[in-house]
């Protein structure tokens, strides 16, 4: 007799069960737990279920997954998987004839099942996450991926007859995971990100709010790989309880066009930084995160796609218990306060932001994590939306000012000042031009950036930078100039230092008379064609994250 | 401060797309004031004349016949036409004092509104030597103004000289810039039509 799905515990099925939660995705390094092959734990319950609960023993996740592989729905429906060792199967060819079985008939599900049902008594407190992919991704498998994106054009119609199978398959499969012991249901679509932005709810969209519908009372997430800033409303708009975003995406450019009772899960890179990054990287990269995100009640922490199967076990820990540590730093009293803080400076809101700031203070809050986790946090939010056009600039120089005035309270009150800067800058516009309106703003966003910047002011000649840079010491020049002749002493000051043996010094150059080009041709460092610019190549010669 | 009653059709809409402003909101208020208050701050003055070719390469040594981009531009003119706009200092004071107040925006934002204004006096000038010269029969080149291309900067000291009695407030700076620095210089060549002096 079939069993019905099994209900979510109380509370388990809100967003508020959801909160704060660290785990990444899949568990595709399990298999370096046990010591056979992928494609033989593939294909045995004992195998897989040995190395889930190793894994999770080493891995402190929140989310369990039980070593899903894109493959195995498309082989069931009958397209042949190529398999591997030390690598996941991959779908070899679309599917000559398509069948849509019974999950417990179909030999590799079967295992599956059975592996939920063990996690279910070996992992009782945790999500145990009944991934699936969705149907557009399946039906690009068994169809052939270009063939697919063909046919949307050519025969919608047939789409739609492949769709429907899919739908049937992965319906089928989610009811026998749930009913095994899953409470927890996620679905990768990697495929519908190709999918034009206007088809997408056609195609992928309305099918997964289908199979969303059919559990209203578990969670339920959503990964689509890639960019998927212009579907974010369709995503949302399935009725998923929590969107899991690429690690290409800022979430805090996403973060407004999701509501608060659905999670934004992300989206450390997997690849980059925990698979390859040192253990410098992962925590930094971590509590990067965490700072920018905890004020949203809704924030999951988690990897930007899978971890890749070769990711070293002890990196993967290392990114659970370091984000675990770093949400649990703040309390929610604190977290509602920096939110308030940040969302006053984004609105450009200078006597809001001032008189939450001192509210701020009068709760003993530390000043500095003010600064970073509530009125950084804000700028940075808009510098990327500016950056995506979605921000213009009278915004954010509003949000600039209403930083300002709020840092102008917290400013005495930081200890040691000069510790807390990235770096020193020197900036100056060049001699002969007297423009300095650009070079001011550069000033200003460097200086919010956490630089300690020194303005020479305008007109500066090549012995007042020599001078400055024997007095400072600093880690960067950047020189700016608005006229074609001005520039020129652009060349001289770099010449001056390099005749001098200063080779090390790295210059950035801007202003309305330079290019990429003519920076290069004048032997700096790099060319920063606005504020935001410079912050970011500043950032990058001198190797800061 | 201002007595202008400030809606979203005070900011030209050109103005609007150069500050890189949206078309509503809270942004669009202040602009609005800020507008106005740039407005009050204008104080434009205009200057033209015209001399002919030879004149203006003799006025103008060495940096005119340097500059291969102008000897080009003008090599069919038998005229040249000077022209100069500025709309005074207090605009641009009233940025830097926003400014060393830390109001980035309006700091920002007047500094454009400047820039601005005074391309519009410069226009409005240039538009009006055009049609005098087209009235005359003759033709004009577009603007070309010291400091781009190969046209030197220092040409700013000739133009200095000749603006002394119809712009005696202007200074020039070591590296030939003007204060008030939202003033702009241009020549232009006026070409006969039909064979005629303008």
């Amino acid at each position: 007799m079939r069993r019905r799905p099994r209900r979510a515990r109380p509370g388990q099925g809100k967003t508020q069960a959801m909160h704060h939660l660290v785990f990444p995705i899949n568990a595709l390094p399990s298999w370096q737990c046990v010591p056979n092959g992928i494609d033989e734990i593939l294909w045995s319950a004992d195998l897989k279920a040995l190395a889930m609960e190793r894994y999770y023993q080493q891995v402190d996740a929140d989310v369990c997954y039980f070593l899903g592989d894109i493959g195995i729905q498309a082989e069931a429906m009958g397209a042949p998987l190529i398999y591997a060792s030390s690598a996941m199967p991959s779908v070899l060819a679309p599917a000559q004839t398509v069948a849509v079985p019974r999950p417990a008939e179909v030999p590799r599900m079967k295992v599956n099942i059975e592996v939920m049902r063990r996690m279910d008594q070996c992992l009782p407190g945790k999500l145990r996450c009944a991934q699936l992919y969705g149907p557009f991704t399946v039906a690009g498998q068994i169809a052939g991926e270009e063939n697919l994106l063909r046919m949307l054009s050519e025969d919608p119609a047939g789409v739609k007859r492949v769709l429907a199978k899919t739908f049937e398959l992965t319906r089928r499969y989610a009811l026998s995971m749930l009913e095994a012991g899953g409470n927890l249901f996620w679905i990768s679509d990697p495929f519908a990100v190709l999918l034009p932005p206007d088809l997408f709810w056609e195609y992928a969209g309305r099918y997964l709010r289908d199979l969303y519908a059919l559990f209203p009372e578990l969670p339920t997430m959503l990964h689509i790989c890639g960019d998927t800033t212009p579907i974010v409303a369709d995503m949302v708009r399935t009725g998923v309880k929590g969107i899991s975003f690429d690690n290409c995406m800022h979430l805090m450019a996403i973060e407004d066009q999701v509501p608060d009772h659905v999670a934004i899960i992300g989206n450390i890179d997997p690849v980059e930084c925990i698979e390859l990054g040192s253990t410098k990287d992962i925590v930094a990269q971590t509590n990067g995160l965490v700072a920018m995100m905890r004020q949203k009640d809704n924030f999951i922490l988690s990897t930007g796609c899978a971890l890749p199967p070769g990711t070293p076990l002890e990196n993967v820990s290392l990114f659970v218990d370091t984000g675990k540590k770093a949400l649990a730093a703040e309390t929610s009293d604190a977290n509602t306060t920096y939110r308030n803080i940040s969302s006053a400076v984004f609105s450009g809101d200078r006597g809001g932001a001032s008189e939450l700031v001192d509210q701020a203070l009068a709760q003993d809050r530390d000043p500095l994590a003010i600064i970073n986790q509530a009125m950084v946090r804000a700028i940075r939010k808009g510098s990327l939306l500016y950056d995506e056009r979605k921000c213009h600039l009278p915004a954010i120089l509003l949000m600039v000012d209403a930083f300002y005035d709020g840092f102008q309270r917290l400013e005495p009150l930081l200890p040691s000042k000069s510790t807390e800067h990235k770096s020193t800058v020197i900036l100056g516009t060049v001699k002969g031009d007297i423009h300095e309106i650009g070079k001011n703003l550069v000033r200003i966003f460097l200086e919010i950036a956490g630089y300690k910047v020194v303005d020479l002011g305008v007109n500066v000649d090549e012995d007042a930078f020599l001078h400055a840079w024997d007095r400072l010491t600093p880690d960067l020049i950047g020189l700016s100039a608005f006229t074609t002749q001005s520039r020129k002493q652009m060349g001289v000051i770099v010449d001056s230092f390099r005749t001098r043996g200063i080779d090390q010094m790295p210059f950035m150059v801007g202003g309305a008379a330079v290019t990429p080009e003519i920076a290069r041709s004048l032997g700096a460092q790099g060319y920063a064609k606005d504020a935001r610019q410079a912050v970011r190549l500043a950032d990058s010669l001198l190797g800061k994250p | 401060m201002n007595n202008h009653n400030a809606t979203g059709q005070n900011i030209p809409e050109r103005l609007r797309r150069y500050l890189q402003a949206p078309t509503e909101g809270k942004a669009v208020r202040l602009l609005e004031e800020l507008y106005c208050e740039a407005l009050e701050l204008t104080q434009a003055l205009t200057w033209s004349c015209s001399v002919t070719r030879p004149e203006f390469f003799e006025s103008f040594a060495p940096y005119a016949e340097q500059s291969s981009a102008l000897t080009k531009l003008l090599s069919d003119a038998h005229q040249v036409w000077l022209l100069a706009a500025t709309i005074g200092p207090d605009l641009e004071n009233k940025s830097q004092e926003y400014f060393e107040r830390r109001e980035t925006f309006r700091s920002y934002m007047l500094d454009r509104m400047g820039s601005y204004l005074v391309e519009q006096q410069i226009q409005a000038l240039d538009h009006e030597v055009n049609q005098k010269c087209l009235e005359a029969g003759c033709q004009c080149t577009h603007r070309f103004s010291p400091g781009y291309g190969d046209f030197s900067i220092q040409a700013q000291s000739v133009f200095a000289r000749l603006l002394k009695e119809a712009m005696p407030a202007l200074s020039l700076s070591s590296g030939c810039i003007f204060f008030p620095q939202k003033t702009v210089t241009a020549v232009k060549g006026a070409s006969s039509l039909r064979a005629a002096a303008c």
